[in-house]
This record gives C-alpha cells, structure tokens and sequence, in this order.
C-alpha cells in the first residue's frame, strides 16, 4: 500500500496517556520529576516526507454539528463528518491530512483520541490525544479549537479513503464539533 | 484551575505591537513594496518587531512602491491604532512534510531548543513565500510552552507562540502557523523550537511539521 502503519505503538500512547490521567496528585509533584512520561519511550522514529503535492489538489469535508462518544474502541466519525475520497492523480505521492475541530471532554479526567486511516491503514504519526485533562469540565465545555495532521507516503494512483476514527480513553463522553478535515494529494 | 490562554510575555508582545502598529503596518507596506537585498528574505514583512532592533538595512532611494506606501501612510495616519498584523497573498504548490512519532520529549530551557525530528528540509525552486504549520499533543503545567519557527536558523513571523499553558491532567494537540516572504530559490531547513516560559517542564508528544513552498 505504501501507507505507513504503527504496529505496538499505540501501547505507547496509552502508555503516556494512563501516567498523565493517573496524575491525581498535585502536578507539580510529577511534573518536577520529569520521569512520569519520559523514561520509557521506546526507539522513535520520525517518518520524514517530502511531498511535492499539488495544493490546488485537496478535498475536504466540514461539517457544522457537535458529535459524541463513549466508546472505549476505535470508532469511525461517522460518514459526512470523519471520511474524504479523493483520487490521487500521480502514484507514489504521499498525502497530508488535517483535523481540526471544537473539543469537549465532559469529565476532569476524560481524554479524546483522534487518529487517521488510509484505506483502512494507520497513518504517521499515529494516535494522538486530541483534548482532555481540563478541571471544571462538563457537557458545555470548555470548549477549545484542537487540530492534528497525519502523513502517508507513497501513496499510489487511484480513488483513496482517509477515515478519522476516535475514542475515549476512559469511556467518559467526549464531543467532537464543527470538524473540518483537508486532505492534500497529488 | 481554568487554562491560560496566554503567557505573560504574550500580552506584553502584544501591547507593544498594538503601540506600534500602525508605524509598522506602514514600514511593512514599504519594504514589501520595494526590492529585498537577499539576506532579508525572512524578514520582509515577517519580522518588523526585530528591524527595528537591528540598523536598517540600506534601501533603493526610490521605487513605485514607495509611492503606494506613501499612499498607504495616509490612510493609516487617518485610522485608529490596531493589532499588527500583516496578510501578503502567499501562493504555493507544493508541501514537504516531516512527522515524529515520538513521545515524551521534554525541556525546562528558557531559551529555545530544537524539536526533536522537527525539521523540515525543502527545495525553493523560485523566490517566494512560505507557511508553516506545525501540530503536535503537549503537555504544559506551567506558565507556557513556547515555540518558534527557525528558517535556515532565523526566527520566523510571528515569532515565538504560546503553543500551551496551564495543562493540568493530560496533553491536548494544539496548532499554530508561521510565514516568510522572499525566500530565496534553493535549499532551506524549517527547524521547530521549543522553550519553556518559566522553566517549568513542558512536553512534545506526536507531531506534524508542514511547509507550504514554491
């Protein structure tokens, strides 16, 4: 396929994610120590592309409604919100994808996950916490514009798929509104 | 505790923008208007706050531009004093892109350090403008993480940015921009930096580098 998948490092991001969720004690007393999230992260490598797309070349979709979930799996932000088809014109491009949208996580401790598929396969970087971890958190809010990328390479010709899913980490609910996803190609 | 949407020094910067915008909204129009001796292809009109630290570079006596930038100063001169800002048409065709899988990068330096796997090499094939984008989950307790764009070692507009601040039970992905004009053709590196305000600790998760070019 020539997209790039992440095998076994998801472990990481929950890794990162249970040390920062876990963090119940006053901040500082963790924060200091530096070590709560750095000791263990394993060999990591950049995946580094020089596209050369064709920016005229993008498809995108926005939407203007507040989403929600609770799953604790990945799920796909459903069609007209979360998927862009796009045909890439010249084989072997890679591909730039951007999320952005309000978040919500309706608890102190909720934690939103947002990650890119290309036809089914994980995109670079992988799993990223879109928002979470604000005191005084509830159903309206607050509420913060995040926005997050993923890259693919060597992606060949043809009509493509790049699919957002989310989940929460924690199976609190969180919302996810007014997305806009832009995917550039070739 | 609610999150700080700005650090201090952001408000400061600010302030002292807003006193000097309208002289540099009109100093921008100028020296976008006129020619660019090469070695100032990151500051025109990317980085006003820093020429004026710096002696000014030696300008062509006269060019048509400067009679639009007169035209400009009037107009100015006419409204209130406002926000600088500063919106050159910047077309591009083409993006280079660098993303890090890496997790639990950390500094407590006050001044910038590089972003690990961070950098962007492109290839200018024409003078022109540039975008950065960057994005990336951090995680900042303190007063604020702050970061820059570096191109070809030079801080870029608008200068350092309050990526986060006030984080308090887990990392959020958080994005911000910045743009050069009259790039030079040829081979350039975009370097991502980051600092902490207060020395306290902040953090780099997964991150997205974009260059938008020529």
């Amino acid at each position: 396929m020539g997209t790039k998948t992440m095998p076994g490092k998801l472990d990481v991001t929950f890794a990162v994610a249970l040390l920062l969720s876990a963090a119940t004690s006053p901040i500082a007393s963790w924060a200091a120590d530096g070590g709560a999230i750095k000791p263990t992260p394993p060999h990591a490598t950049a995946t580094s592309a020089s596209c050369g797309s064709v920016t005229a070349n993008w498809d995108t979709i926005f939407e203007t409604v507040f989403l929600d979930t609770e799953s604790t799996s990945w799920t796909d932000i459903p069609y007209g919100e979360g998927v862009v088809t796009f045909n890439e014109k010249e084989a072997g491009g890679c591909i730039l994808v951007m999320l952005d949208g309000d978040a919500i996580t309706t608890t102190e401790y909720g934690l939103m996950y947002v990650q890119a598929l290309l036809d089914g396969n994980v995109m670079v970087p992988g799993a990223v916490a879109f928002a979470g971890g604000l005191a005084n958190s509830n159903s309206d809010g607050p509420i913060n514009a995040r926005a997050a990328s993923w890259v693919a390479t060597g992606v060949p010709s043809g009509r493509h798929t790049v699919q957002l899913q989310w989940k929460s980490y924690n199976g609190e609910e969180v919302d996810l509104g007014y997305p806009a996803t832009v995917v550039w190609h070739k | 505790m609610q999150q700080q949407p700005q650090a201090p020094v952001r408000w400061e910067r600010l302030a002292a923008k807003s006193n000097q915008g309208n002289a540099a909204i009109v100093l921008c129009a100028i020296l976008a208007s006129t020619p660019a001796p090469k070695e100032e292809h990151m500051l025109l009109p990317c980085s006003i706050a820093r020429t004026q630290h710096r002696p000014a570079a030696p300008r062509p006596s006269f060019s048509p531009g400067i009679a639009m930038a007169f035209g400009t100063l009037l107009l100015m001169a006419a409204l209130p004093d406002t926000a600088w800002a500063v919106s050159p048409s910047c077309a591009s065709s083409a993006v280079d892109v660098t993303s890090s899988d890496q997790q639990g990068d950390y500094t407590t330096s006050q001044t910038f350090v590089d972003i690990p796997e961070g950098a962007v090499r492109f290839n200018q094939p024409t003078t022109g403008c540039i975008i950065v984008k960057f994005d990336g989950y951090s995680y900042a307790p303190g007063e604020g993480e702050m970061v820059a764009a570096f191109l070809d070692g030079t801080e870029i507009w608008p200068d350092d940015i309050v990526l986060a601040s006030g984080d308090e039970n887990a990392a959020n992905s958080h994005a911000a921009s910045w743009f050069a004009t009259n790039v030079p053709a040829g081979v350039h590196t975009v370097q991502m930096e980051y600092r902490s305000y207060d020395g306290a600790y902040v953090y780099m998760h997964r991150h997205t580098t974009a260059v938008w070019h020529k």
